[in-house]
């Protein structure tokens, strides 16, 4: 499938867990060149970045303060000063804490991963925006799990499903300029979504009886950013081996 | 229909108009107690209180911000000294942001944040353990259409109110609590002055299968529903009332 991804520039936050890693490589086997965030994870920036730049296509990445808008905005500033322009943001949304039972969470806790998970994403779409409006093209993908949909964690649970509605109202707003804004909901991953306290996948549905693997996930992420998605926009795509249905 | 609320104790905030108000009569009308508050509008409260304690009932009307933690924890406390206990909590009270994505102003955003988010976290932790003690309770949150229409700012916080919502009623399933989201549209309300609402200036009742506004009581109907006894297997529901604008 010709993607015409060759040649773009994608944004990837988290390249610390193994969605942002296989997303940011499957980018670079398609030609796009890359700008790669973490917001904590040095040791995994630093190693995807060699990965990504083995592959021939070029690469900048930065560890940043996901936190404060000015933080966020000189990460993408980073990739707009190399590239010029950033085409498609696929925003792995980053988690801030131990998930957590709602008996179990105090409200230093929710609040932070309300923050960096929902308003820390808002920034991150702010920061990309602008330059996607000037060239009248762009994608906006945010990676976000199954807990708004199934319950788990609540702090995660209100972030992620806050996310599927500021995709929506972008979606609405932005589809004149040609952006597209999607989300791919992920579960169903080992080391992803098992923790203690989770919803428990056990009790869900499975009608493929497998955990699922982070290039699946990066599979649909490369679509949507491709052209041939260019009428796709506010939906949440689920990539959980049916585990729930919409 | 018997809704078994009579003598149940009703927390509602922001109950001074609109929908907090017409919950606070209709619970009232079915014989249940009220806890009410608001963060600033007192002699509105009051008027709220009085037309509920006609209906025979006990009423406790309280100021409080419930965006603070220790106000909510004193508002509960006073709801639990005066009646000994919570069994239904209605979180109405909302903030509205609006606009552009790249226009929107961060304090308005926090502020949208803490009162149609954080405060959500503080009263289900203020009541919650009470709830699943009794191994019964109802939590009850009003969300909108705005998330089904692509309206940002409302759409991206009531949809995490939903996602909220969700993860109450799978962790407190187990003690026969329920938490359910009410998503009205097109509903006929009071705005204060300056408070333009974007999704109202959108409505357009010609394309809806009901082509007229909905009320507050229709939507105070749903909520006394939903806290009766035989809704007790229906939980992490988004219901709309909403005149058939939008079918999900």
């Amino acid at each position: 499938m010709e993607t015409d991804l060759k040649g773009k520039n994608v944004l990837v936050t988290e390249v610390g867990n193994p969605l942002g890693r296989s997303s940011a490589l499957a980018f670079a086997r398609e030609g796009a060149n890359l700008v790669l965030g973490s917001v904590h994870d040095a040791e995994s920036l630093k190693a995807a970045l060699q990965e990504i730049t083995a592959l021939g296509v070029k690469a900048v990445g930065a560890i940043y303060d996901g936190s404060a808008e000015n933080g966020v905005k000189q990460f993408v500033q980073k990739g707009l000063d190399e590239f010029g322009h950033v085409d498609v943001l696929l925003n792995n949304v980053a988690w801030a804490a131990a998930k957590q039972s709602f008996a179990a969470m105090s409200f230093e806790s929710w609040k932070r991963v309300i923050h960096l998970g929902l308003t820390g994403s808002l920034y991150m779409c702010r920061a990309v925006l602008p330059a996607m409006v000037e060239r009248r093209w762009g994608r906006l993908i945010q990676c976000i799990g199954l807990e708004g949909f199934v319950g788990g964690d609540p702090a995660t649970s209100a972030a992620h499903a806050g996310l599927i509605g500021l995709t929506r109202g972008i979606a609405s707003q932005y589809g004149k300029y040609r952006i597209t804004a999607n989300c791919i909901g992920y579960g169903g991953f080992d080391g992803l979504d098992n923790f203690p306290g989770a919803y428990p996948v056990s009790k869900l549905n499975d009608p493929l009886a497998r955990s699922g693997t982070a290039q699946e996930v990066s599979s649909a992420a490369i679509y949507l950013a491709s052209e041939d998605a260019g009428y796709i926009t506010g939906q949440c795509y689920l990539v959980n081996g049916g585990k729930c249905f919409l | 229909m018997d809704t078994g609320l009579k003598g149940k104790v009703v927390l509602i905030t922001g109950a001074t108009r609109n929908h907090g108000k017409a919950t606070a009569l209709a619970f009232a009308a079915e014989g249940a107690n009220l806890l009410i508050c608001t963060r600033k509008s007192m002699d509105l409260l009051e008027d709220t209180a009085h037309l509920a304690a006609d209906q025979g009932i006990k009423v406790l009307a309280k100021q409080c911000d419930v965006t603070v933690e220790a106000q909510v924890s004193d508002l509960v406390q006073s709801g639990l000294d005066e009646f000994g206990r919570i069994d239904v909590l209605i979180n109405n009270a909302g903030w509205r942001v609006h606009g552009d994505v790249m226009k929107l102003n961060m304090e308005e955003w926090q502020a949208g944040l803490d009162v149609n988010v954080h405060a959500l976290f503080l009263t289900c932790k203020a009541v919650l353990p009470g709830m699943a003690e009794r191994r019964w309770g109802r939590i009850i949150n009003y969300t909108g259409n705005s998330f089904m229409r692509g309206i940002l700012g409302p759409g991206t916080l009531k949809m995490a109110t939903l996602g909220f919502t969700r993860a109450i009623a799978q962790e407190y399933g187990e003690f026969d609590i329920t938490a359910n989201c009410i998503a009205p549209w097109a509903i006929t309300v009071e705005r204060s002055a300056g408070h333009v609402s974007s999704g109202m200036t959108a409505v357009r009742l010609e394309g809806q299968a009901i082509p007229r506004r909905g009320t507050i009581a229709e939507c105070a109907a749903l909520a006394v529903f939903l806290a009766s006894d035989k809704a007790g297997y229906i939980t992490g529901q988004n219901y709309s009332v909403n005149g058939g604008a939008y079918f999900s």
